[in-house]
């Protein structure tokens, strides 16, 4: 009977400390970890392969633009948001003398992006010194129409710089009335 | 932790200006829209993309305007992307310029302490994250808060620790992640009744975020063994039905309560739990003891038969488990390591799992479900999937400049053969004569203007009838003592009275009509003379530009392959890395099963020593 | 429609390689869906019509996938080629999908992924990469495909 009762409380004493020393050592949420010797080495290696990768994308970047899209020929046109009231923004056209350049959905996640103060480049393109016509239409959905739908033409003469112009989806002039307030940068 | 709410106001100072406020004209900032740019991306938690375009159109000057908020966010996405060294410097470089304005000084202080944490120096994270002033955004306070308290818990410094958070009534979603990790260090370091008391405020949460819940599952478990340690059952009891039935933690509290139940004695009680986990899957720690404390409860309760049975049963799952751990070492030995990483997301949710049922597991996968919850294992893996977007990336860039490099090309034919013919076209046109031709005109009409020569603005006709005038007072004059002619003199002389009065009066119309033509010229030649001039020059700078593009890409190729090289090597040595954490995790597994196997075999044959003792068969 | 890189390209410059042509197209239901958006998840993109009789059997089976491996970063996309939105909507409602469905009426993605036969189940990794493609039904083809599935979720 002893060897019995000492048995279980071997037993019992066994597990329960084996448990808690199980339950306890993965319950502590957050560790930042020693790092130790090997993973050290590897992680400094992950770490500059990024930053190399980071600047690496940013040279190529600024060289496609610079091969596809050179200052004396770039006109980038831009889409904001300042809109007071609801908008659910859909959709935006933009024809650049008469040719469609950009069709761009809007999911919800860009539309939050815009809302918060983001602005989207929707179309970098190349254009010859001179005159040129740029018309542009949002469709989206306010509080009480649905599918509602604006437009705006603007010509721009294009000069021997990059162009920007900047199409904002605003209701200052008019509540509840979303339209084009268009900018033009050189 | 909760995925760090990452700099969701960080720009809160920072939007880009209302250009269009003061008095109706627009503030011409073009970096309003390359800012803009990069912010729809951040927005979007497009890291990557954003901190790319934020340092291209850095480097091409147009974030001016932004040019401290832009820094921030600069050093904001390298912290996110994990680049400690990085994000580092720039906050750094921002505090020690004397011009940066409080709200931006006190968000790098803010994230340079959390650099400092995240790189294990609590000591300066502390110092940081106090050099904050009231400037820093709501919301990043409760972080601040948290990385305070668990940098004094890392010191050991529990009772400054326990002083951050009393009184700290911020969300729970930061202050229970606090509370849970303080209690747990202070039960580790033998005081459980601060420990408890602060784990029990998390175990005690009303909540619906799946996250907290989570959180509260493992307050109570871990109140539970505290309990049950230090031989209070009862109190166990109550903090481990507190956890769900369903979530990650109820094997683990299913073993506890039995326990609980046990400790008082209640062997059939405890069986509820027990029996409960003996159905669950094997590869469960607290399943495999289970095995293990189902029959020590029969044996308790005098039934010697079932006791045997479930021991035997419980070394005979043992075994078949360690056959197939040494599989799953094999398979990870084998590099067959990844294709069982099972993924769970990046944010570490686990839950489906429970789905594995309906699809035939891989020898590999069926461990890793705990492999996975290790901090170790998951930071490996966040770098491992880190390396293979790095790869992807790469390959797409080395497609790209292969594009690029016939795209040079081919300017460079195209400019060889136009370039000659447009020459020889504009050299056609003579700026300098009609410049000169213009001049002359110009030269006219002021004369005509400062002399107030009315005829020089008359119409085709009125030049007519001077002309004709002029002839007729030409043959008056050859006449002059012709008294039979002193009519026709008359008449010519009104005539040209009429006519002159008729120019005079529309003078003032015609010299403001010439003047606009003479302005429209103007306008036209100089349009002609600068788009000639544009021409010219990107006719003279074409060929050079396309060169020197060409070089551009031409010395960029080779850093894209070195450095893919490279991370195809990283990505082998964390693949092995991994790998070595997984084998040592599995070998941990088999071990325990050892264990248990020879408690089994150890109870099996004291039961039967028993029994022979006593004369009793099982 | 843009392809996977930083600005929208020119035709002739289109993605050599794997890289999945990005899209946005409108769903039934009314909302824009983005394919680089699901970047860090495995896409499955289902092309099928209404005249196609094997693809309704196509559609319920990745309803079914998708709720096995929804948790582990699985998400499926629909693209409908009808020209006409009410049968992609009947057709959907009656196969109780989850998933969204996508309607591509002027056919700009399915030529762009060359679709020619139906039903075509495109997989694409979590870093936008196509994998694998299965047009065939067959026994083979479906354990093809879900070991292929499998194989990316376990990446």
């Amino acid at each position: 009977m002893n060897g019995m009762h000492s048995m279980r409380m071997t037993m019992q004493a066994l597990l329960v400390k084996a448990l808690v020393l199980a339950s306890l050592a993965p319950a502590l949420a957050e560790e930042p970890a020693a790092p130790a010797a090997e993973r050290s080495a590897l992680d400094a290696e992950v770490q500059e392969l990024r930053r190399q990768v980071v600047d690496l994308n940013r040279d190529l970047f600024m060289l496609e633009e610079d091969l596809l899209f050179p200052a004396s020929t770039q006109v980038a046109v831009f889409v904001s948001m300042d809109v007071g009231t609801f908008f659910a923004l859909d959709s935006v056209q933009i024809k650049v003398d008469d040719k469609e350049v950009a069709n761009y959905l809007y999911t919800a996640r860009e539309l939050e992006a815009l809302k918060r103060g983001g602005v989207h480049r929707i179309w970098l393109g190349n254009l010859k010194a001179g005159e040129h016509e740029i018309v542009a239409f949002f469709t989206g959905q306010g509080t009480h129409e649905r599918d509602y739908k604006r437009g705006a033409t603007l010509t721009i003469d294009k000069g021997v710089g990059a162009q920007y112009v900047e199409l904002k989806i605003s209701d200052k002039q008019r509540k509840l009335q979303p339209e084009f307030v268009v900018r033009v940068w050189e | 932790m909760p995925a760090a709410v990452l700099m969701t106001v960080l720009l809160a100072a920072a939007a880009p200006a209302d250009g269009a406020a003061a008095g109706g004209l627009p503030a011409v900032k073009v970096q309003d829209l390359h800012y803009g740019d990069v912010l729809f991306h951040f927005y979007q938690q497009e890291y990557f993309d954003a901190l790319v375009r934020l340092a291209g159109y850095r480097d091409q000057g147009r974030l001016a305007a932004h040019a401290r908020d832009a820094e921030l966010l600069r050093g904001g996405l390298w912290l996110s992307l994990g680049q400690h060294r990085e994000a580092r410097e720039i906050f750094e470089r921002l505090l020690a310029d004397p011009a940066t304005p409080p709200p931006v000084r006190a968000q790098a202080w803010f994230y340079l302490g959390k650099v400092l944490y995240a790189a294990g120096q609590f000591e300066e994270s502390g110092r940081a994250l106090r050099s904050v002033t009231a400037a820093l955004p709501a919301a990043l306070d409760p972080e601040r808060r948290l990385l305070l308290a668990q940098g004094l818990m890392y010191r050991g410094r529990f009772d400054e620790a326990v002083a951050e958070l009393d009184g700290w009534t911020g969300a729970p979603e930061w202050t229970a992640y606090a509370q849970f990790n303080l209690g747990v260090a202070l039960v580790r370091a033998g005081r459980a009744e601060r420990g408890l008391a602060l784990l029990d405020a998390v175990g005690a949460l009303v909540t619906e975020n799946a996250e907290l819940i989570q959180l509260r599952d493992k307050a109570n478990v871990a109140i539970g063994y505290a309990q049950l340690q230090a031989g209070r059952p009862a109190a166990a009891r109550v903090a481990l039905d507190r956890v769900q039935l369903a979530g990650s933690q109820a094997n683990k509290a299913l073993l506890g309560a039995g326990w609980a139940d046990a400790a008082e004695g209640g062997y059939r009680t405890a069986l509820v739990p027990w029996l409960e986990l003996h159905e669950r899957a094997v590869q469960d720690g607290a399943v495999q003891e289970s095995y293990l404390a189902v029959p020590y409860a029969y044996a308790e309760l005098g039934a010697i038969g079932q006791a045997v049975e479930y021991y035997e049963q419980a070394i005979a799952s043992y075994d078949a488990e360690r056959v197939r751990i040494d599989e799953s070492i094999a398979a990870i030995r084998a590099g067959r390591l990844l294709r069982a990483a099972l993924a769970t997301r990046d944010d570490g949710r686990q839950g489906w799992f429970a789905q594995l049922a309906e699809v035939p597991d891989s020898p590999e996968s069926r461990y890793l479900y705990h492999l996975m919850a290790g901090h170790e294992f998951q930071e490996g893996l966040k770098s491992y999937r880190s390396l293979e977007a790095m790869s992807a990336n790469l390959a797409r860039w080395t497609d790209n400049l292969g594009a690029f490099g016939d795209m040079v090309e081919t300017r460079q034919q195209a400019l060889a053969t136009r370039l000659p013919s447009a020459e020889s076209r504009l050299a056609t046109v003579d700026i300098g004569t009609i410049n000169s031709q213009r001049d002359a005109l110009r030269a006219r009409y002021e004369a005509a203007l400062a002399g107030r020569d009315v005829t020089a603005f008359a119409t085709g006709e009125e030049r007519g009838w001077l002309d004709l005038l002029d002839g007729v007072d030409a043959e008056l004059a050859a006449h002059p003592r012709d008294a039979g002619l002193d009519d026709a003199r008359e008449k010519a002389r009104l005539a040209r009275g009429v006519l002159m009065w008729r120019l005079d009066e529309a003078w003032k119309v015609r010299t403001w009509q010439a003047g606009r033509s003479m302005r429209e010229l103007d306008a036209a030649v100089y349009d002609a003379r600068t788009r000639q001039t544009a021409s010219s020059r990107a006719r003279q700078g074409a060929p050079e530009r396309n060169a020197e593009l060409g070089r551009r890409v031409d010395a960029v190729a080779p850093r894209v392959a070195s450095l893919a090289t490279r991370v195809e090597a990283a990505k082998a040595a964390q693949e092995r890395y991994l790998a070595a954490i997984a084998v040592g995790e599995l070998e941990a597994q088999r071990r325990r099963l050892d264990e248990y196997s020879v408690q089994a075999r150890y109870a099996i044959a004291t039961i039967y020593d028993r029994a022979s003792a006593q004369g009793q068969g099982p | 429609m843009t392809l996977a890189l930083a600005l929208p390209l020119p035709a002739a410059m289109a993605a050599e390689g794997p890289a999945a042509p990005d899209f946005a197209l409108r769903s039934v239901a009314g909302a824009n869906h983005r394919l680089s958006e699901h970047r860090g998840e495995v896409v499955a993109i289902v092309f099928w019509a209404s005249w196609c009789g094997e693809c309704r059997r196509e559609l319920e089976r990745f309803e079914r996938l998708r709720r096995t491996y929804a948790n582990a970063g699985f998400v499926v996309l629909g693209v409908n080629l009808d020209k006409d939105a009410a049968q992609a909507r009947s057709i959907a409602a009656a196969s109780g999908i989850g998933y969204p469905v996508l309607l591509d009426a002027s056919k700009d993605v399915s030529k762009a992924y060359d679709v020619d036969d139906l039903p075509l189940v495109v997989l694409v990794d979590r870093h936008g990469v196509v994998r694998a493609r299965h047009d065939a039904l067959d026994e083979r083809e479906e354990r093809g495909l879900l070991v292929s599935l499998r194989d990316l979720i376990d990446e």
